[in-house]
Parts: C-alpha cells; sequence; structure tokens
C-alpha cells in the first residue's frame, strides 16, 4: 500500500533552498494492505518530519519515492493525498477560531467523498454519523458547535483526531504521537478509536514514544529511527526492549530536535497538555 | 494650520456658490462659506487624518458638483437598492424621494411602525419629533460647537451644502422591532457633466428607554463625490444597533462621518462595514455623556485592487463607569490599504471606565498593506483600558491542517477568510444582509485565485 524508497528531506530556508543537514537520510519503508508499523526514536530522529512529508507539507525538499497504491504520493498536493485515503492525526492539533467544528468535519468529509465519486452527506447523516462515532470516543456532542480545537484540551484535540479519522475513513492513517499527553482513561479510549478502524484494507503508521499505545494497537513491525535512518527494525516485542534498553549509544543525532516547521509554529511550544491530568505514571521517557 | 488654509484657498469659489446656493433659503450660508475660508479642509498633519489621502480627497472634491435633476429611474432603482424587512427611506442625491420611499403608515410593511416612531425627512416632520431634531442639528452643526469633536472642513461642507436629512426619532420607551433603513444614493454624472457630489445627512435621535435597529446604506452609481454626515443620540437607557453600509461604484470618493452621544445606562451596538469607494474614510466620534452607558463599535472593511480605506475613531469616556470595545478588522487583497486609528480618550474624572481595543488585518496578497495606530490617552485613574493590533497572513498551519483533511484549498482559504470576519459579521441582522457579506467575501477571496 505505502512504499518508500531511499526518502530524504532538507528543511528549506526562506529563500526556498536546502538547508545543508538533511534530517530523514534515506528511509525505505513498505507498509502491506491492514499492515500496522510503529516508528520509534529519540527526539530530533526525524519521526515528525517524516509525516510532515508523506502528507504534503511546504519547506521541505525532498528527494527519492513514495508510492501510495501505486501512485507517485510526492506529486501530489495534500489535499489530493487526503482524497486519495492519506490522514495524519496530528501531534499538535491545530485551533481554529471561527471555524465551527462541525461545519469544518462536514466540508472535510464531503470533499473527501466529492473527490472520491461519493455523493456528499447531507446534514442530518452527517450529524447521525459523527454523534455515533463520538459517542464511541466518549466526545460530547457540543464539540461540534465549538470552534475547530480552540479551547480543547489535550485530550480533547487527540479525541478528536480519532473522530476525523472515524468519519474520514483513510487506507493509510498516520498517528503522530497520539498518546502523548493522555491520561490513562483517554489513552484507553483513543486507543479503542484506533484499534476499532483497524480492518484488512486499512494500514496504519503509528509514531510513538511509548509501548502502552502498541499494547492495544498490536503493530505487526517496529522500526528505530534514529538520526533520519531505520537503524533497527523486528516485531512488536522491540518496543518492550527499547523500553527496557533505551536507544542504545550509536551514532550521535546530527540535528538538536524534529527542525520542522510545525515545531516552530507550534503556539504552546511544549508538550505540556493542560486538562488531561498529570502523565501516566508508566509514560517514562526512553532516554 | 498654514496647510490648512492653503488647502482651503483651493476650495474652488465656484464650488462653495454651488452649494451655498443649494440652500439659499436657509438661515447661515455665509458662515460656512467664512469658516470654510478660514479653515479649509482638515490639515494633513493632524493625527486623525494622517492616513487619509486627502490630497487625492480634495481633486475629486474640487472636480464635482451637485447633480442638476434626481438621474435615477425606478427600474434601476429596484435593480441596485436592497431591502431590509422593516419600513425604507430612500435619498437620492442627498434629496429625499418619497416616491421610493416606503410611507410609514403603508399598508404594505411586515410591521407597522408603532405610534411614537418618526422616520421621515426633517422638514416633513412634525410636532415634538421635528423640534427635538433640529435642536439636536443646530446644536451639532455650530462651527465652534462645545459639543463637537474637533471640527473640520467636510463637517462645514456639509452643512453648507448638505442634502436633506433623514431623521430616525424613537419617543421614550418605544421599542421597534424591524429594522429602520436608511438609504442614500448618489446618481453618475449625465453625459459630460462632472461627477456627482452628494452630500447625505442622518439624524438619528433613540429617546429614553426607546430602541431600534437602524441600517444605513450609501451607493453610488459612478464616480463622484459623498460627503455623509451622520448624527446619533441614544438617550438615558435607550438602545440602538446601527449597521452601516459603504458599498459606492468602485471609483467613486467617500468622506463618511458619523457622532454618537451616549446618554446614561444607554446601549450601543455599531457596525460599519465598507466594501466600496476607491477612496473612503468611515469616522466615527463618540462621546460617552452619562454613566453606565455601554458601547459596542465594530467594523469590517473588503478592500481589493487599489481600493483605500481609513478608519478613524475617537472615542472620548467623558463620565465615570462606561464600557466601550472596539473591534475592527480588514482583509485586503491585492494592492489595497487599510488604515485604522483608532484614539480612546478618558477625561478626568472618568474613573471604572472599562475600555478594549481591537484591530485586526489580513492581508491576502503580497502588496496589500494596513496600518494601524491604536491611541489611548487616559486621563484618569482607576480605568481599565486594553488594545491590541495584528497585522497577518492566512495562518499556514490552519491552512494546512484542512488541506490535510482533503479541503481543497480555496475552500479552505475562503473558510479561514470567513472565519475572520465572523466576529464582526456575526453581529449583523438581518440574517439576508449577513449572508450577502459572506458572499462578498467569497468573491474577494475569488478574486485572488483568478
Amino acid at each position: 500500500m505505502l512504499s518508500i524508497q531511499n526518502l530524504t528531506a532538507s528543511v528549506l530556508d526562506e529563500s526556498g533552498t536546502a538547508e545543508s543537514n538533511q534530517i530523514l537520510r534515506g528511509i525505505d519503508l513498505e507498509i502491506g494492505p491492514g499492515e500496522v508499523h510503529a516508528i520509534m526514536g529519540p527526539n530530533g530522529s526525524g519521526k515528525s518530519t517524516l509525516s510532515n512529508v508523506l502528507t504534503g507539507r511546504a519547506g521541505y525538499g525532498v528527494s527519492g519515492k513514495v508510492l501510495f497504491d501505486g501512485a507517485d504520493l510526492l506529486s501530489m498536493d495534500p489535499e489530493e493525498r487526503a482524497a486519495a485515503g492519506l490522514f495524519l492525526a496530528f501531534q499538535y492539533p491545530v485551533e481554529i477560531p471561527g471555524v465551527g467544528n462541525m461545519y469544518f468535519l462536514r466540508t472535510a468529509v464531503n470533499a473527501v467523498r466529492t473527490a472520491r465519486g461519493e455523493p456528499e452527506l447531507s446534514a442530518t447523516a452527517f450529524l447521525a454519523t459523527a454523534k455515533e462515532a463520538m459517542a464511541e470516543l466518549e466526545m460530547d456532542p457540543a464539540f461540534l458547535s465549538r470552534s475547530v480545537n480552540a479551547g480543547f484540551s489535550g485530550g480533547e484535540k487527540k479525541r478528536n483526531e480519532v473522530l476525523q479519522m472515524t468519519l474520514l475513513q483513510p487506507r493509510l492513517a498516520i498517528l503522530d504521537e497520539t498518546d502523548s499527553g493522555l491520561d490513562i482513561d483517554a489513552l484507553r479510549i483513543v486507543a479503542h478509536g484506533i484499534e476499532k478502524l483497524r480492518n484488512p484494507e486499512r494500514s496504519m503508521l503509528i509514531i510513538t514514544h511509548y509501548p502502552r499505545l502498541l499494547e492495544y494497537v498490536k503493530p505487526d513491525r517496529v522500526h528505530v529511527l534514529r538520526a533520519g535512518r531505520i537503524v533497527r527494525e523486528g516485531g512488536p516485542e522491540l518496543a518492550y526492549e527499547l523500553e527496557e534498553m533505551g536507544y542504545g549509544p550509536g551514532e550521535a543525532t546530527a540535528e538538536p530536535a524534529d527542525a520542522t516547521p510545525t515545531d516552530t509554529a507550534d503556539p504552546s511550544g511544549s508538550h505540556a497538555e493542560p486538562d488531561d491530568g498529570p502523565q501516566a505514571p508508566q509514560a517514562r521517557s526512553l532516554l | 494650520m498654514s496647510t490648512a488654509v492653503r488647502t482651503a484657498a483651493r476650495i474652488p469659489g465656484e464650488l462653495l456658490d454651488s452649494l451655498a446656493g443649494d440652500r439659499a433659503g436657509e438661515s447661515h450660508p455665509t458662515v460656512w462659506s467664512e469658516w470654510l475660508e478660514a479653515n479649509g479642509l482638515p490639515d494633513p498633519s493632524a493625527e486623525e487624518w494622517r492616513y487619509t489621502p486627502l490630497d487625492e480627497m480634495a481633486e475629486a472634491l474640487f472636480a464635482s458638483r451637485p447633480a442638476g435633476s434626481p438621474g435615477i429611474d425606478p427600474a434601476t432603482f429596484d435593480a441596485v437598492a436592497p431591502r431590509h424587512g422593516g419600513v425604507r427611506l430612500v435619498f437620492i442625491d442627498g434629496r429625499f424621494s418619497e416616491e421610493l420611499s416606503d410611507s410609514p403608515a403603508s399598508a404594505d410593511l411586515e410591521e407597522p411602525l408603532p405610534p411614537g416612531a418618526r422616520v421621515g425627512e426633517l422638514c416633513g416632520l412634525q410636532g415634538p419629533h421635528a423640534a427635538d431634531a433640529a435642536e439636536l442639528l443646530g446644536r451639532w452643526a455650530l462651527p465652534q460647537g462645545e459639543d463637537l469633536a474637533p471640527n473640520d472642513g467636510f463637517r462645514a461642507l456639509n452643512a453648507l451644502g448638505g442634502g436633506d436629512t433623514a431623521v430616525v426619532s424613537i419617543s421614550p420607551g418605544v421599542a421597534v422591532g424591524s429594522p429602520i433603513h436608511i438609504l442614500h444614493l448618489r446618481s453618475a454624472a449625465a453625459g459630460d457633466d462632472p461627477p456627482t457630489l452628494s452630500q447625505p445627512r442622518t439624524l438619528i435621535d433613540v429617546g429614553s428607554g426607546a430602541s431600534c435597529r437602524v441600517i444605513e446604506t450609501h451607493l453610488s452609481m459612478g464616480a463622484g463625490f459623498t460627503n455623509a454626515t451622520t448624527r446619533i443620540r441614544v438617550g438615558v437607557d435607550g438602545h440602538l444597533h446601527h449597521i452601516r453600509v459603504q458599498d459606492e461604484h468602485h471609483a467613486a470618493h467617500h468622506m463618511g462621518d458619523t457622532v454618537v452621544e451616549t446618554h446614561r445606562g444607554a446601549h450601543l451596538e455599531s457596525i460599519a462595514v465598507n466594501l466600496g469607494a476607491s477612496r473612503s474614510r468611515c469616522g466615527i466620534d463618540l462621546a460617552l455623556c452619562g454613566e453606565h452607558a455601554t458601547a459596542d463599535l465594530s467594523g469590517l472593511s473588503l478592500l481589493s485592487a487599489d481600493q483605500r480605506c481609513d478608519t478613524v475613531l475617537g472615542v472620548d469616556h467623558r463620565v465615570p463607569n462606561c464600557t466601550s470595545s472596539q473591534d475592527f478588522r480588514s482583509i485586503v487583497d491585492d494592492r489595497a490599504r487599510s488604515s485604522f486609528c483608532g484614539h480612546v480618550l478618558v477625561d478626568h474624572g472618568a474613573a471604572g471606565t472599562d475600555s478594549s481595543q481591537s484591530n485586526r488585518n489580513l492581508l491576502l496578497s503580497r502588496r496589500a498593506q494596513a496600518d494601524t495606530r491604536p491611541w489611548l490617552e487616559i486621563l484618569a485613574d482607576d480605568v481599565k483600558c486594553t488594545h491590541g493590533a495584528t497585522v497577518g497572513r492566512i495562518d499556514e498551519d490552519a491552512r494546512f491542517y484542512m488541506l490535510s483533511r482533503g479541503i481543497p484549498a480555496e475552500k479552505a482559504e475562503s473558510m479561514l477568510i470567513g472565519a475572520f470576519a465572523a466576529e464582526v459579521i456575526d453581529d449583523v441582522e438581518p440574517p439576508a444582509l449577513r449572508d450577502t457579506l459572506y458572499a462578498r467575501i467569497d468573491e474577494l477571496d475569488q478574486g485572488a485565485h483568478s
């Protein structure tokens, strides 16, 4: 379903030329239909850059090849990628004051349906679908009438991401640290929401620091990303090994952090999530 | 002052004569001519005129003349003139059109005006309403009137040669449900005639405990100059919802001047929408004259091509314990330029004042410009005054988030632009007018892609 071949990426400076240090330095990854892959790795290894490049965020100089269901993903606009079935659950979901969540969700669902040649959902049909999905995620239907993510707690934002994923029914979902900042209950609800979407036709790429989410959504393969390369691969047991042993000494990371345009633009600038209580006790950093 | 006098000297005598002659029957045209000769148009170096392109305004003004005869036929009028549900008064080139206006007693109205609400042309009014209106006008009209914020030549010109006065006068305790619509339309010049000059006047007097909604629209059919004044009084515990829409011809010049006073416990909601005209100014001077009044001023400018619009506020907290807010936004495309100057004065002794100001500008093109100037002058203790200003482009993070959900780029941008305007537009009533504004935003956005 997804075939990444020798993918490299550098951040572009303001004039549009690539800065010297590459963040991704030749990634190869194959994800088959229905497969769930996890990518783990220390901060700054390029995990968020990978998800940004796959979804088509501007600001990167990219080389290599990515095939999505056989099509050249890198030549597609972000909205075309979404229509083709790619979905990214953002690490930091964006607040959009003034755009109602319901209007946003329905516009997105109908845009994707139109692009896929399916009829648009009526307001009533959409509302029924949305409410059902929200009940599964234990979300208050009042969230539909609020602005997109505006004033949502960290946990509410992550649930809203999984809600969007449920409504958009992607072929491939990339989950970028969807588990970060969630307390134990919220993690369970979100994880169940994700696991429920698992089916033989839908693949997932889970980016995470912690094996906890992977207990709920068991991956077929685990990859370790380090300094822009995949340095280890294994089965689900690799996640536990990493938690026990750490990523170990190795090639020093070339960059201080994922130098992505998103990171600098993130208003909160931290992983702190206000209203979902303290970090889960098992969520110990691996480094 | 030397600049002002020099500018004044350029006002063509022929123009002054044509204006004075226009009101020959009234009491003191010579006062105005003399005042104008002595003071002229505003001094371009004065703070509140700093961003107004006075040279271009003066040039357009001097080239224009009052329209010879009402220049619009009813069919054309019906095609361009909006309706907002309530009673509508129509003024063409500053002259009341009885033919095109609703009769307030008309059975065609969805909701006839209650007794105690009077609308019409000043001279057609009778009884206490007329006396009140005349008293108000007289007070505001004096060149050195005590209640008038620094006078200027455009006000003087309007006083000298202004048209019929549209009056909305609501008796104490009377509530008017449906919106009262005042439509000022300037005709296009006929043949080789010079561009038209129109000087509309509007007076709104809301009595104690009375409430009403007024929509004031300024339209034009061609190039020329509109020099409009609006005078508003909101009495003790009165409530006024006022929307002013400037949607003039793209080659027009528009000078808008609104002066408001609020009395004890009054509540004013004012929305100023600027869509049209090549060069325009939207001036609002608000005096809070009685305690515990609340005034919420907001505005939206949609500018494209090489339009310029200057919004200038003067909010004067004269007495303690009043609340005011100013929320002005502009969406600027192409080479257009929006300016904002928001002067808030908290007078000596006006303790307990609560004032907040926000000016936000969204630039849609590289060459679009916005100037913003908050100007707080606080002479009292124990007051709360805030202000904030932003000039920015479409939020790239929000845009990408929407694209990543499959929303096409154009739709995502129009949703974000709409969201930017929503905070102002969502207070617009009736809904049809609100929908029209959203449609205009979409047009602006479509233009950005063509």
